[in-house]
């Protein structure tokens, strides 16, 4: 196992490595950031000025270098349009991102089992079509247009919720339902076929025929045997709103992330788009291998060697 | 209390609006009733006939150029198919490739190869798509290749996982041992037996990818005014939203439908193809 | 089973409910404004550097200028009370208001300006911003006594006060004790009505109103700017009373505006306008080198229709890309629009050799920007009048970077529409539509317009520099080498609690004058 976790870090950097080095080229190519930034009257000397300040017109290949070493030193470039290093942007709207994370996920996994559980417990019942329709339902909506239409719903015509920005909890519920609506849906289904799976197996025909009681066996037996591919899922998911909330923080003006990471593609900040890539990838592989590595402590059966 | 998939025949209604719109992508041109891309300022704002003010001209009404929306459903409807299958079909291609080529040699090709699969994977995707479309800049065929690019990885995991699966069948094992042709393996054996899953994944796959479409569009990296794509005329239309609300809320609902036929029609062929896993989702 | 779930649902949802009431129920407080905009650009607090940085807003409160523009774009004293140049204008005395404090309570003295305008020089503050407009002409800058700079410079700079405040003073003791980091990231003084208490970055900024402050102190006392990029929530949010006033209203938003109870819009002419520029004006055989072609697209665009349609009303069609109702420098009283005579139009088009139109189909380009949010919608009308009159064109909307590049660099092609941003009201200065420098950003370059502009540059006499001017706008009107499109409004939406807020002319930014602000 140890060995195991050790060769998959060592994938880790060099993935991690490879992704930076891709960003690295893809931002540079996307523009300049002094046309957004210098006053379109500026003259070249100026122009030329402000790419030394930033080192950019330095080649590439020295850019790199110079970016690769900073990193470890704890210095992971200064952002050209605020002038602060990255990594204290970073953070300044992680928390954000963090709690809005957070929420979705809490409300995605509780609803989604809830709804998945019940669903494969009375398959063929009224919850179970309800279930479908609103797992199928879930997933083929666009996120911009389900926020959009809540916002008007709750906030414009019932007036009953806050239109945007952070606060107490009820500013959460909107963004919330927005970001979680579609794992909601994949929750819901997960959950089902893998009950589903479960409920038919040996294991729980004998907890039946033992007489146990139907809640016990749903909820303590089914239900344990039933949650690995949930939990992957829970992971997976969770990182995705991590670093993709992009769309739901410009509606509901979050200060997270996502909504710095579109500004800073949009206005070439090139430091910046490259911290925010390099870490939730992190997060991302990190996320993987505790999984995985957690897959293999709970199920036995599970070997990696 | 086993559940017994009951009468699991071909889902009637997803296929008959994806057949739907595939119709009306094809025929659109000539059936529109107006310019799609053109139109009064006058006449802007006109509600769809259903509404007070509504008019025989123009049955889902205008948008805020004055241009019919019909018009500019029906064409939207091209677009994104087009968008949707040539996505796929990229992303298809790549990804069964990468993955035919990884699982089948396997050893360091197979490792180099998933190394850049799961690299791709773990990139916030949103965020590439985004970066990808601002360098490549609006329009239909640079959004089929973000979308393509955002795509492939999925296809390539999955199926090199199929791959693995079918070399160990007895008639490719014994068909490597004749020593047929490399190319002959791939294409005769191979190839027919992950197939399968590429038609579940590519159907599923079509759905979002209207969706990533659509979301690129809202942020402004997708298509470009005026084209009547159905992402780009929910995201034109937001800023009327209260007022003129139709012109979000109706292509909203043709991506809806479309998506979720191709969603029920990828899920029910998901489990027609696997009927030792019993995969009831 | 059922019952634990059916508690579980009931709980939850009262427990949704009542934070809910909570939220509905809590009252603004008085005595604050709160204002939403869609972005506070990069948000540095630095309000010296208001581009690439901070945007004007923060500028506009935390700091005020040396010299002001008045309610009719008249120059006004600010920081400064008075200013006097020499004979020839090369040497300007300004001299400054007496008892104006910054935040910290230090008193303002002109080595602040001095220092202001040394630190303005340096490399890493100013990139990013445009200083050259003075720098370039700066010889060097000295205190005469504590109340009085004396700038010199190489040449006659008639046009001074609106450069001046491209160096703003600073706080020269708290920024040696500090340091600019903290300066500009957290810590910011100034001289202006309201000072900065506390900021969540991206979210929102909150302000005290300053008591040390000299000038007319707004009608509140605490000030909180809201940042909230999606436009349908900005209006959802002026409709619920969770801001008092929205920034960056417009098109179909305004009829919704004015027809809620409650509700209602404040504008004022922006000075900024949008124009369509001839990328082939030179060719010698393109069509566009004649004048008769060029006045038919003059007339085939129905303004008034697009200021109607597309503002709501809050636009009027543009005789020159310059502010026409603002009282401009340099602007002829007695210029009209051309009007929109479509029949008019495809008769010069014969006439000129293209009875069926143009051949062809010619880019029509423009940029999404953040301050002309309505421009691709304005280009898209105006491709579809020149489709009426026989001039095909494909639209193209570029992103802001590739656009400012390709227009700057002249490898634009045919038909790009351009806003005019600057509101500088004064014509001598709008370099985007004249003179083809290297750096400038223009398209034109005509022998006869260069001189003119040339010479007003250099002209003290201000009767003579206003005819030169005029005379240089007459000949580019009537030889349609630049279209003039629409002159549109800043518009701001007003809330329930605020009765009405007075702009001024040329205004571009919701905090420019909040002491106008009155709540009902």
């Amino acid at each position: 196992m140890i060995r195991y976790i050790f060769r998959r870090l060592g994938q880790m950097l060099i993935t991690l490595i490879l992704i930076s080095a891709a960003v690295f080229m893809l931002v540079r190519l996307t523009g300049n950031p002094e046309d957004l930034l210098l006053s379109p009257l500026a003259s070249e000397a100026e122009r030329l000025v402000f790419r030394t300040v930033w080192g950019l017109d330095q080649p590439i290949h020295m850019q790199y270098w110079k970016y690769i070493t900073g990193i470890f030193h704890g210095d992971f470039g200064t952002s050209i349009y605020w002038g602060e290093p990255t990594i204290s942007i970073f953070f300044e709207r992680f928390p954000a991102t963090l709690e809005l994370a957070t929420f979705a996920i809490t409300l995605s996994t509780t609803i989604g089992i809830a709804i998945g559980v019940l669903s494969a417990t009375h398959p063929g019942g009224k919850i179970d079509h309800f279930g479908r329709i609103f797992a199928l339902a879930g997933q083929s909506l666009p996120t911009f247009w389900v926020g959009i239409m809540l916002v008007l719903l709750f906030s414009v015509t019932l007036g009953v919720l806050p239109t945007s920005g952070t606060g107490g909890v009820a500013h959460l519920i909107l963004p919330g339902l927005t970001l979680g609506w579609y794992s909601m849906a994949a929750f819901t289904r997960l959950a089902r076929s893998s009950m589903l799976d479960v409920l038919d197996s040996e294991y729980i025909k004998m907890c039946r025929v033992k007489g146990l009681p139907e809640h016990l066996v749903v909820w303590k037996h089914a239900a344990k045997n039933a949650s690995l591919p949930v939990l992957t899922l829970f992971g997976l998911q969770f990182v995705h709103f991590l670093s993709g909330s992009l769309v739901t923080e410009t509606i509901f003006a979050w200060p997270g992330i996502g909504r710095l990471a579109v500004w800073a593609v949009y206005n070439r900040d090139y430091p910046v788009v490259q911290t925010i890539v390099l870490l939730m990838t992190t997060a991302y592989l990190v996320v993987n291998l505790l999984i995985d590595v957690i897959y293999a402590l709970i199920d036995p059966r599970i070997r990696y060697d | 209390m086993t559940e017994m998939r009951s009468a699991d025949h071909v889902p009637r209604f997803p296929l008959g609006i994806l057949l739907f719109v595939m119709a009306i992508a094809l025929v659109g041109p000539w059936i529109v009733p107006f310019d799609p891309q053109d139109g009064n300022l006058v006449d802007q704002f006109i509600p769809p006939i259903w509404m007070k003010g509504g008019s025989m001209l123009h049955i889902c009404g205008t948008d805020h150029m004055g241009r019919d929306v019909l018009s500019r459903l029906i064409a939207g409807a091209r677009i994104s198919m087009i968008v949707g299958f040539t996505a796929v079909i990229f992303s298809g291609c790549v990804g069964t490739l990468v993955a035919i080529t990884a699982g089948y040699l396997g050893g360091a090709v197979d490792a180099i190869l998933m190394r850049l699969t799961d690299a791709m994977m773990s990139m916030p995707y949103l965020l590439i798509g985004v970066a990808l479309a601002g360098i490549l800049g609006p329009g239909i065929f640079n959004l089929v290749v973000v979308l393509a690019v955002m795509g492939w990885a999925s296809y390539a995991r999955i199926i090199r996982a199929e791959v693995l699966k079918v070399k160990t069948l007895d008639y490719v094992v014994i068909a490597r041992i004749t020593d047929c042709s490399l190319a002959r393996i791939l294409w005769r054996h191979i190839f027919p037996n992950i197939l399968n899953t590429l038609i579940v994944l590519a159907t599923l796959h079509f759905g979002t990818s209207i969706i990533l479409a659509s979301s690129l569009s809202f942020l402004g990296m997708g298509v470009s005014p005026p084209t009547p794509e159905w992402g780009l005329m929910v995201a034109e239309g937001r800023e009327h939203i209260s007022s003129a609300w139709w012109l979000s809320t109706l292509p909203g609902i043709c991506i809806l439908l479309t998506c979720l036929s191709a969603n029920l029609l990828g899920d029910w062929l998901r489990r027609r193809m696997d009927p030792k896993q019993r995969q009831r989702a | 089973m059922k019952q634990f779930f059916r508690k579980v649902v009931v709980s939850c949802m009262t427990c949704a409910t009542f934070l809910c009431l909570c939220e509905a129920v809590k009252a603004q407080p008085k005595d604050t404004l709160i204002i939403g905009l869609a972005s506070l650009g990069g948000e540095r607090l630095d309000y010296t550097r208001p581009s690439g940085g901070t945007n004007r807003e923060l500028r506009r409160v935390l700091a005020r200028e040396l010299i002001e523009i008045g309610p009719n774009g008249e120059f006004i004293p600010g920081v400064a009370e008075s200013w006097k140049a020499n004979a020839g204008s090369t040497v300007w005395d300004l001299f400054l208001r007496k008892g104006v404090k910054w935040h910290n309570g230090d008193s303002l003295t002109a080595q602040d300006v001095i220092f202001g305008v040394d630190r303005m020089k340096r490399p890493e503050i100013s990139a990013g911003y445009f200083t050259s407009g003075l720098y370039e002409n700066l010889d060097h800058v000295e205190a005469i006594n504590d109340h009085q700079v004396r700038y010199h410079f190489k040449r006659a700079f008639p046009v001074f006060p609106f450069f001046v405040n491209v160096a703003l003073p600073v706080p020269k003791k708290y920024l040696q004790t500090v340091g600019d980091e903290v300066f500009t990231n957290s810590k910011p003084v100034g001289m202006g009505p309201f000072k900065l208490v506390r900021m969540v970055k991206g979210g929102e900024y909150e302000f005290e109103a300053f008591d040390g402050y000299f000038g007319t102190k707004p009608a509140f006392k605490r000030l909180i700017l809201k940042i909230m990029p999606e436009n349908s929530t900005r209006i959802a949010a002026l409709k619920t009373g969770e801001i008092d006033i929205a920034k960056d209203v417009q098109g179909r938003a305004l009829t919704e505006l004015r027809s809620t109870p409650g509700l209602s819009i404040t504008s004022a002419p922006s000075g900024t306008s949008s124009h369509l520029n001839f990328a082939h004006l030179y060719e010698k055989d393109s069509p566009w080198a004649d004048v008769r072609v060029r006045k038919a697209v003059a007339m085939a665009i129905d303004r008034q229709t697009i200021a109607m349609t597309i503002f709501a009303g809050e636009a009027s069609p543009a005789i020159f890309p310059e502010c026409g109702k603002c009282g401009t420098f340099g602007m002829p009283k007695d210029l009209k629009p051309w009007p929109y005579d479509p029949v008019a139009a495809k008769a010069l088009l014969a006439e000129a050799g293209y009875p069926n139109g143009l051949p062809g189909e010619w880019d029509l380009q423009t940029m999404q920007s953040g301050s002309a949010p309505s421009q691709p919608e304005v280009t898209q009308a105006v491709g579809s009048y020149l489709a009426k009159i026989g001039i095909k064109t494909k639209f193209q909307l570029m992103e802001g970077g590739a656009f400012g590049a390709a227009y700057r660099s002249k490898k634009l092609k045919g038909l790009p529409v351009k806003g005019s941003g600057e509101t500088n009201l004064d014509v001598g200065l709008k370099k985007d539509v004249w003179a083809a420098r290297a750096e400038a950003w223009s398209m034109l370059n005509d022998e006869d317009t260069n001189k003119l502009w040339d010479e007003q540059m250099k002209t003290a006499d201000v009767e003579k520099r206003r005819k030169l001017l005029e005379d240089a706008v007459r000949i580019m009107v009537n030889e349609a080498r630049v279209i003039p499109l629409v002159e549109v409004n800043t518009i701001f939406g007003l809330g329930k609690r605020i009765k009405e807020y007075k702009l001024r002319q040329g205004t571009l930014y919701v905090t420019d004058a909040l002491e106008n602000v009155v709540f009902k």
